[in-house]
Protein backbone atom coordinates (compact mmCIF):
# COMPACT_ATOMS: atom_id res chain seq x y z
CA UNK A 1 0.00 0.00 0.00
CA UNK A 2 3.00 2.37 0.58
CA UNK A 3 4.30 1.64 -2.69
CA UNK A 4 0.82 2.28 -4.57
CA UNK A 5 0.79 5.81 -2.61
CA UNK A 6 5.00 6.12 -2.87
CA UNK A 7 4.19 5.56 -6.55
CA UNK A 8 1.34 7.87 -7.05
CA UNK A 9 3.30 10.32 -5.93
CA UNK A 10 5.76 9.70 -8.46
CA UNK A 11 3.28 10.02 -10.98
CA UNK A 12 1.46 13.09 -9.85
CA UNK A 13 5.18 14.77 -10.03
CA UNK A 14 4.99 13.47 -13.19
CA UNK A 15 2.38 14.90 -14.74
CA UNK A 16 3.75 18.50 -13.55
CA UNK A 17 6.71 17.50 -16.14
CA UNK A 18 9.08 17.64 -13.23
CA UNK A 19 12.25 15.67 -14.68
CA UNK A 20 13.17 13.58 -11.64
CA UNK A 21 9.43 12.21 -12.06
CA UNK A 22 9.69 11.76 -15.08
CA UNK A 23 13.02 9.91 -15.55
CA UNK A 24 12.16 7.26 -12.56
CA UNK A 25 8.89 6.26 -14.37
CA UNK A 26 11.16 5.96 -17.33
CA UNK A 27 13.24 3.41 -15.96
CA UNK A 28 10.67 1.18 -14.05
CA UNK A 29 8.28 0.81 -17.69
CA UNK A 30 11.09 1.05 -20.71
CA UNK A 31 12.69 -2.63 -20.14
CA UNK A 32 9.07 -3.92 -20.38
CA UNK A 33 7.86 -1.98 -22.83
CA UNK A 34 10.17 -2.34 -25.20
CA UNK A 35 10.57 -6.35 -24.04
CA UNK A 36 6.45 -6.26 -25.20
CA UNK A 37 6.44 -4.29 -28.65
CA UNK A 38 9.44 -6.14 -29.96
CA UNK A 39 7.48 -9.79 -29.27
CA UNK A 40 4.43 -7.76 -30.53
CA UNK A 41 6.05 -6.39 -33.90
CA UNK A 42 9.15 -9.50 -34.31
CA UNK A 43 11.50 -6.16 -35.39
CA UNK A 44 14.08 -4.65 -33.04
CA UNK A 45 14.64 -0.82 -34.81
CA UNK A 46 10.29 -1.00 -35.12
CA UNK A 47 10.27 -2.02 -31.76
CA UNK A 48 12.84 0.94 -30.57
CA UNK A 49 10.71 3.04 -32.71
CA UNK A 50 7.37 2.06 -31.43
CA UNK A 51 8.80 2.10 -27.47
CA UNK A 52 9.87 5.42 -28.31
CA UNK A 53 7.31 6.81 -29.66
CA UNK A 54 5.08 5.07 -26.53
CA UNK A 55 7.34 7.45 -23.84
CA UNK A 56 6.79 10.36 -26.02
CA UNK A 57 3.22 9.93 -25.91
CA UNK A 58 3.63 9.83 -22.55
CA UNK A 59 5.54 12.68 -21.79
CA UNK A 60 3.18 14.85 -23.92
CA UNK A 61 -0.07 13.42 -22.94
CA UNK A 62 0.69 12.64 -18.79
CA UNK A 63 -0.64 15.83 -17.59
CA UNK A 64 -4.24 14.51 -18.96
CA UNK A 65 -3.21 11.13 -17.42
CA UNK A 66 -6.89 10.29 -14.41
CA UNK A 67 -6.52 7.55 -11.84
CA UNK A 68 -9.17 4.83 -13.64
CA UNK A 69 -9.50 1.60 -14.46
CA UNK A 70 -6.17 -0.38 -14.62
CA UNK A 71 -3.85 2.90 -13.39
CA UNK A 72 -1.02 4.08 -14.72
CA UNK A 73 1.01 0.76 -16.34
CA UNK A 74 -2.27 -0.06 -18.28
CA UNK A 75 -2.52 3.68 -19.40
CA UNK A 76 1.05 3.58 -20.66
CA UNK A 77 0.84 0.21 -21.87
CA UNK A 78 -2.26 1.03 -24.30
CA UNK A 79 -0.52 3.51 -25.94
CA UNK A 80 2.34 1.05 -26.58
CA UNK A 81 -0.86 -1.14 -27.66
CA UNK A 82 -1.94 1.02 -29.89
CA UNK A 83 0.73 1.96 -31.64
CA UNK A 84 1.59 -1.46 -32.39
CA UNK A 85 -1.82 -1.57 -34.13
CA UNK A 86 -1.30 1.45 -35.80
CA UNK A 87 2.07 0.23 -37.12
CA UNK A 88 0.62 -3.17 -38.59
CA UNK A 89 -2.52 -0.97 -40.19
CA UNK A 90 0.52 0.95 -42.33
CA UNK A 91 2.96 -2.06 -42.56
CA UNK A 92 1.48 -5.65 -42.64
CA UNK A 93 4.00 -7.33 -44.33
CA UNK A 94 6.86 -6.70 -41.65
CA UNK A 95 10.45 -7.85 -41.91
CA UNK A 96 10.68 -11.25 -39.09
CA UNK A 97 13.27 -10.39 -36.51
CA UNK A 98 16.57 -11.98 -36.80
CA UNK A 99 16.30 -14.15 -33.04
CA UNK A 100 20.33 -13.75 -32.56
CA UNK A 101 20.11 -10.18 -33.48
CA UNK A 102 17.79 -9.83 -30.54
CA UNK A 103 19.85 -10.57 -27.30
CA UNK A 104 21.99 -7.25 -26.46
CA UNK A 105 23.68 -8.40 -22.92
CA UNK A 106 26.94 -8.14 -22.80
CA UNK A 107 28.86 -11.63 -23.14
CA UNK A 108 27.62 -13.87 -25.99
CA UNK A 109 26.98 -16.62 -23.62
CA UNK A 110 24.47 -14.51 -22.55
CA UNK A 111 23.27 -13.32 -26.07
CA UNK A 112 23.32 -16.53 -26.93
CA UNK A 113 20.92 -17.85 -24.55
CA UNK A 114 18.38 -14.37 -24.74
CA UNK A 115 18.02 -14.46 -28.26
CA UNK A 116 17.13 -18.53 -28.06
CA UNK A 117 14.59 -17.91 -25.42
CA UNK A 118 13.34 -14.93 -27.48
CA UNK A 119 13.14 -17.29 -30.33
CA UNK A 120 11.54 -19.99 -28.93
CA UNK A 121 8.70 -17.46 -27.33
CA UNK A 122 8.32 -15.55 -30.82
CA UNK A 123 7.64 -19.16 -31.96
CA UNK A 124 5.14 -20.16 -29.57
CA UNK A 125 3.18 -16.66 -29.53
CA UNK A 126 3.14 -16.93 -33.30
CA UNK A 127 1.13 -19.89 -33.41
CA UNK A 128 -1.35 -18.25 -30.88
CA UNK A 129 -4.97 -16.60 -31.70
CA UNK A 130 -4.50 -13.02 -32.24
CA UNK A 131 -6.41 -12.15 -28.76
CA UNK A 132 -4.85 -15.16 -26.89
CA UNK A 133 -1.07 -13.43 -27.66
CA UNK A 134 -2.40 -10.22 -26.72
CA UNK A 135 -3.24 -11.30 -23.52
CA UNK A 136 -0.16 -13.48 -23.21
CA UNK A 137 2.13 -10.81 -24.33
CA UNK A 138 0.34 -8.50 -21.55
CA UNK A 139 0.09 -10.56 -18.64
CA UNK A 140 3.15 -12.36 -18.63
CA UNK A 141 6.09 -10.28 -20.55
CA UNK A 142 4.30 -6.31 -20.09
CA UNK A 143 3.60 -8.00 -16.22
CA UNK A 144 0.39 -6.43 -16.21
CA UNK A 145 -2.50 -7.58 -13.63
CA UNK A 146 -5.63 -9.20 -15.37
CA UNK A 147 -7.49 -5.69 -14.86
CA UNK A 148 -5.04 -3.72 -16.05
CA UNK A 149 -4.80 -6.25 -18.80
CA UNK A 150 -8.68 -5.88 -19.59
CA UNK A 151 -8.63 -1.89 -19.66
CA UNK A 152 -5.88 -1.95 -22.29
CA UNK A 153 -8.23 -4.36 -24.92
CA UNK A 154 -11.24 -3.00 -23.76
CA UNK A 155 -12.79 -6.58 -22.61
CA UNK A 156 -13.91 -8.03 -19.38
CA UNK A 157 -11.45 -9.51 -16.60
CA UNK A 158 -13.38 -12.94 -16.96
CA UNK A 159 -12.28 -12.51 -20.70
CA UNK A 160 -8.73 -12.30 -19.86
CA UNK A 161 -9.05 -15.10 -17.84
CA UNK A 162 -10.47 -17.34 -20.38
CA UNK A 163 -7.72 -16.07 -22.94
CA UNK A 164 -4.90 -16.68 -20.72
CA UNK A 165 -6.19 -20.17 -19.75
CA UNK A 166 -6.81 -21.36 -23.63
CA UNK A 167 -3.11 -19.52 -24.45
CA UNK A 168 -1.19 -21.29 -21.88
CA UNK A 169 -2.80 -24.15 -22.48
CA UNK A 170 -2.20 -24.18 -26.76
CA UNK A 171 1.27 -23.07 -25.49
CA UNK A 172 1.51 -26.09 -23.35
CA UNK A 173 0.85 -28.40 -25.89
CA UNK A 174 3.06 -26.75 -28.74
CA UNK A 175 5.87 -27.24 -26.27
CA UNK A 176 5.39 -31.30 -25.49
CA UNK A 177 5.01 -31.61 -29.27
CA UNK A 178 8.39 -29.94 -30.04
CA UNK A 179 9.67 -31.73 -26.95
CA UNK A 180 8.52 -35.32 -29.00
CA UNK A 181 9.79 -34.47 -32.23
CA UNK B 1 0.98 -13.94 -12.76
CA UNK B 2 -0.21 -13.90 -9.44
CA UNK B 3 -3.68 -13.44 -10.05
CA UNK B 4 -4.80 -16.09 -12.61
CA UNK B 5 -4.80 -19.72 -13.85
CA UNK B 6 -0.73 -20.92 -13.00
CA UNK B 7 1.08 -21.86 -16.20
CA UNK B 8 2.94 -25.56 -16.47
CA UNK B 9 7.09 -24.88 -15.38
CA UNK B 10 8.38 -25.10 -18.62
CA UNK B 11 6.27 -22.49 -19.66
CA UNK B 12 6.63 -20.12 -16.72
CA UNK B 13 10.54 -20.63 -17.27
CA UNK B 14 10.56 -20.10 -21.57
CA UNK B 15 8.67 -16.21 -20.41
CA UNK B 16 10.60 -15.73 -17.46
CA UNK B 17 14.24 -15.89 -19.46
CA UNK B 18 12.29 -13.29 -21.18
CA UNK B 19 13.69 -10.71 -18.77
CA UNK B 20 17.01 -11.41 -20.43
CA UNK B 21 16.07 -9.21 -23.15
CA UNK B 22 16.56 -5.65 -22.91
CA UNK B 23 17.13 -2.63 -25.16
CA UNK B 24 20.66 -1.50 -25.87
CA UNK B 25 21.90 1.19 -23.97
CA UNK B 26 23.09 3.51 -26.31
CA UNK B 27 19.18 3.66 -27.75
CA UNK B 28 18.16 3.49 -24.17
CA UNK B 29 20.02 6.66 -23.05
CA UNK B 30 19.23 8.25 -26.20
CA UNK B 31 15.54 8.25 -25.56
CA UNK B 32 15.64 8.72 -22.08
CA UNK B 33 17.43 12.13 -22.95
CA UNK B 34 14.48 13.03 -25.40
CA UNK B 35 11.65 12.04 -23.15
CA UNK B 36 13.55 14.34 -20.37
CA UNK B 37 14.27 17.11 -22.89
CA UNK B 38 9.78 16.78 -24.46
CA UNK B 39 9.19 17.32 -20.48
CA UNK B 40 11.41 20.45 -20.13
CA UNK B 41 9.76 21.88 -23.13
CA UNK B 42 6.43 21.23 -22.28
CA UNK B 43 7.21 22.32 -18.15
CA UNK B 44 4.73 24.85 -17.45
CA UNK B 45 6.65 27.79 -16.27
CA UNK B 46 6.95 29.28 -13.11
CA UNK B 47 4.95 32.77 -12.90
CA UNK B 48 5.46 35.23 -10.22
CA UNK B 49 2.65 35.33 -7.46
CA UNK B 50 2.42 38.83 -7.71
CA UNK B 51 3.27 41.07 -10.05
CA UNK B 52 3.81 45.08 -9.51
CA UNK B 53 0.04 45.78 -10.53
CA UNK B 54 -1.32 42.75 -8.23
CA UNK B 55 0.77 43.90 -5.76
CA UNK B 56 -0.65 47.44 -6.35
CA UNK B 57 -4.30 46.33 -6.56
CA UNK B 58 -4.01 44.24 -3.70
CA UNK B 59 -2.86 47.38 -1.64
CA UNK B 60 -5.45 49.82 -3.04
CA UNK B 61 -8.34 47.03 -2.04
CA UNK B 62 -6.91 46.44 0.84
CA UNK B 63 -6.75 50.47 1.85
CA UNK B 64 -10.57 50.62 0.46
CA UNK B 65 -12.07 48.43 2.53
CA UNK B 66 -10.13 48.70 5.70
CA UNK B 67 -10.70 52.37 5.50
CA UNK B 68 -14.31 52.69 3.71
CA UNK B 69 -15.45 54.66 6.95
CA UNK B 70 -12.70 56.78 6.30
CA UNK B 71 -13.40 57.07 2.52
CA UNK B 72 -16.86 58.21 3.59
CA UNK B 73 -16.22 60.72 6.00
CA UNK B 74 -13.43 62.37 3.65
CA UNK B 75 -16.49 62.69 0.99
CA UNK B 76 -18.36 65.21 2.47
CA UNK B 77 -15.08 67.42 4.03
CA UNK B 78 -14.53 71.00 4.06
CA UNK B 79 -11.38 72.72 3.12
CA UNK B 80 -10.46 73.47 6.81
CA UNK B 81 -10.86 69.49 7.65
CA UNK B 82 -7.93 67.39 8.36
CA UNK B 83 -9.45 64.92 5.81
CA UNK B 84 -9.55 67.26 3.25
CA UNK B 85 -6.49 66.37 1.16
CA UNK B 86 -7.98 62.60 1.25
CA UNK B 87 -11.05 63.96 -0.60
CA UNK B 88 -8.82 65.74 -2.97
CA UNK B 89 -6.94 62.68 -3.75
CA UNK B 90 -9.97 60.54 -3.99
CA UNK B 91 -11.54 62.85 -7.00
CA UNK B 92 -7.89 63.07 -8.32
CA UNK B 93 -7.92 58.64 -8.42
CA UNK B 94 -11.44 59.08 -9.70
CA UNK B 95 -10.77 61.30 -12.92
CA UNK B 96 -7.73 58.81 -13.64
CA UNK B 97 -10.21 55.71 -13.41
CA UNK B 98 -13.00 57.77 -16.07
CA UNK B 99 -12.68 58.68 -19.07
CA UNK B 100 -15.30 60.51 -21.66
CA UNK B 101 -18.80 61.22 -20.72
CA UNK B 102 -18.15 60.11 -17.10
CA UNK B 103 -15.11 61.79 -16.68
CA UNK B 104 -16.94 64.90 -17.61
CA UNK B 105 -19.52 64.10 -15.44
CA UNK B 106 -17.35 63.82 -12.58
CA UNK B 107 -15.40 67.21 -13.11
CA UNK B 108 -18.92 69.19 -13.48
CA UNK B 109 -19.65 67.68 -9.92
CA UNK B 110 -16.25 68.44 -8.42
CA UNK B 111 -16.62 71.55 -9.81
CA UNK B 112 -19.55 72.01 -8.22
CA UNK B 113 -18.15 71.00 -5.14
CA UNK B 114 -15.49 73.32 -5.32
CA UNK B 115 -17.71 76.36 -5.49
CA UNK B 116 -20.17 74.66 -2.19
CA UNK B 117 -16.71 74.88 -0.60
CA UNK B 118 -15.25 78.57 -2.01
CA UNK B 119 -18.63 79.50 0.22
CA UNK B 120 -17.81 77.73 2.95
CA UNK B 121 -14.37 79.59 2.86
CA UNK B 122 -15.75 83.02 2.21
CA UNK B 123 -18.21 82.22 5.17
CA UNK B 124 -15.46 81.63 7.29
CA UNK B 125 -14.12 84.69 5.90
CA UNK B 126 -16.63 86.95 6.70
CA UNK B 127 -16.66 85.55 10.56
CA UNK B 128 -12.82 86.38 10.84
CA UNK B 129 -13.40 89.90 9.40
CA UNK B 130 -16.67 90.04 11.80
CA UNK B 131 -14.91 88.69 15.02
CA UNK B 132 -13.02 91.34 16.60
CA UNK B 133 -9.77 90.44 17.78
CA UNK B 134 -6.75 90.38 15.29
CA UNK B 135 -5.68 87.17 16.48
CA UNK B 136 -8.55 85.40 15.71
CA UNK B 137 -8.26 86.60 12.19
CA UNK B 138 -4.69 85.62 11.89
CA UNK B 139 -5.32 81.96 12.78
CA UNK B 140 -8.83 82.21 10.71
CA UNK B 141 -6.27 83.66 7.65
CA UNK B 142 -3.92 80.91 8.15
CA UNK B 143 -6.76 78.18 8.51
CA UNK B 144 -8.16 79.78 4.95
CA UNK B 145 -4.68 79.92 2.99
CA UNK B 146 -3.87 76.82 4.38
CA UNK B 147 -7.63 75.49 2.95
CA UNK B 148 -6.94 77.23 -0.53
CA UNK B 149 -3.53 75.83 -0.70
CA UNK B 150 -4.57 72.28 0.02
CA UNK B 151 -7.83 72.59 -2.63
CA UNK B 152 -5.76 73.53 -5.10
CA UNK B 153 -5.69 76.08 -8.08
CA UNK B 154 -9.35 74.87 -8.63
CA UNK B 155 -10.28 75.90 -5.13
CA UNK B 156 -8.55 79.19 -5.43
CA UNK B 157 -10.00 79.96 -8.67
CA UNK B 158 -13.85 79.33 -7.45
CA UNK B 159 -13.05 81.45 -4.64
CA UNK B 160 -12.24 84.31 -6.60
CA UNK B 161 -15.13 83.73 -9.17
CA UNK B 162 -17.55 83.37 -6.42
CA UNK B 163 -16.43 86.51 -5.08
CA UNK B 164 -16.41 88.92 -8.12
CA UNK B 165 -20.05 87.60 -8.53
CA UNK B 166 -20.85 88.15 -5.09
CA UNK B 167 -19.89 91.73 -5.50
CA UNK B 168 -21.11 92.64 -8.91
CA UNK B 169 -24.79 90.39 -7.52
CA UNK B 170 -25.54 93.35 -5.15
CA UNK B 171 -25.13 96.00 -7.75
CA UNK B 172 -27.13 94.77 -10.41
CA UNK B 173 -29.31 92.64 -8.61
CA UNK B 174 -28.29 89.36 -9.75
CA UNK B 175 -27.18 86.46 -8.96
CA UNK B 176 -28.92 86.79 -5.34
CA UNK B 177 -29.39 83.39 -4.00
CA UNK B 178 -31.93 83.28 -1.39
CA UNK B 179 -31.15 79.63 -0.88
CA UNK B 180 -27.72 80.99 1.12
CA UNK B 181 -30.73 82.34 3.48
CA UNK B 182 -29.89 85.70 6.34
CA UNK B 183 -27.18 83.45 7.52
CA UNK B 184 -25.59 82.94 4.02
CA UNK B 185 -22.52 84.70 3.04
CA UNK B 186 -23.41 86.34 -0.03
CA UNK B 187 -25.07 89.02 2.45
CA UNK B 188 -22.98 88.91 5.01
CA UNK B 189 -20.06 89.10 2.35
CA UNK B 190 -21.47 91.82 0.96
CA UNK B 191 -22.38 93.64 4.11
CA UNK B 192 -18.66 93.23 4.92
CA UNK B 193 -17.41 94.63 2.17
CA UNK B 194 -19.52 97.37 1.66
CA UNK B 195 -19.06 98.21 5.02
CA UNK B 196 -15.18 99.38 3.65
CA UNK B 197 -16.66 101.37 0.55
CA UNK B 198 -19.63 102.72 1.14
CA UNK B 199 -22.67 102.43 3.05
CA UNK B 200 -25.48 99.75 2.84
CA UNK B 201 -28.43 100.07 0.44
CA UNK B 202 -31.59 100.27 2.34
CA UNK B 203 -33.67 97.41 2.75
CA UNK B 204 -30.72 95.33 1.99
Amino acid sequence: MANDLEFRKLVERARAHEEEALALIYEQYVDRVYRYVLLRVRNREVAEDIAGQTFLKMVERIGGFKWRGGGFGAWLFRIAHNNVVDWYRRRPDAEELDPQMAATEAGPEAATLAGEALCEALETVKGLKENQRDVVLLRIVAEMTTRETAVILEISEANVRTLLHRALGNIQEQLQEQAHV
Amino acid sequence: MSDCYEPPDKVRKMFESLDDIKPEETWRGELKARVLDRGRELRPVARPRFTVARRIAALAAAFLFSSSGVVYAASGAMPDSPLYPLKRSLEKAALLATSGRAEAGLERAFTARRRAEARFLLKHEDTAIKRGSASDRSREKTILKKAQEAGGPGLKNEVEKLRKELRSAPAAGKGRNHKDGPAGPSRELNKGQQRSRKPPKPGV
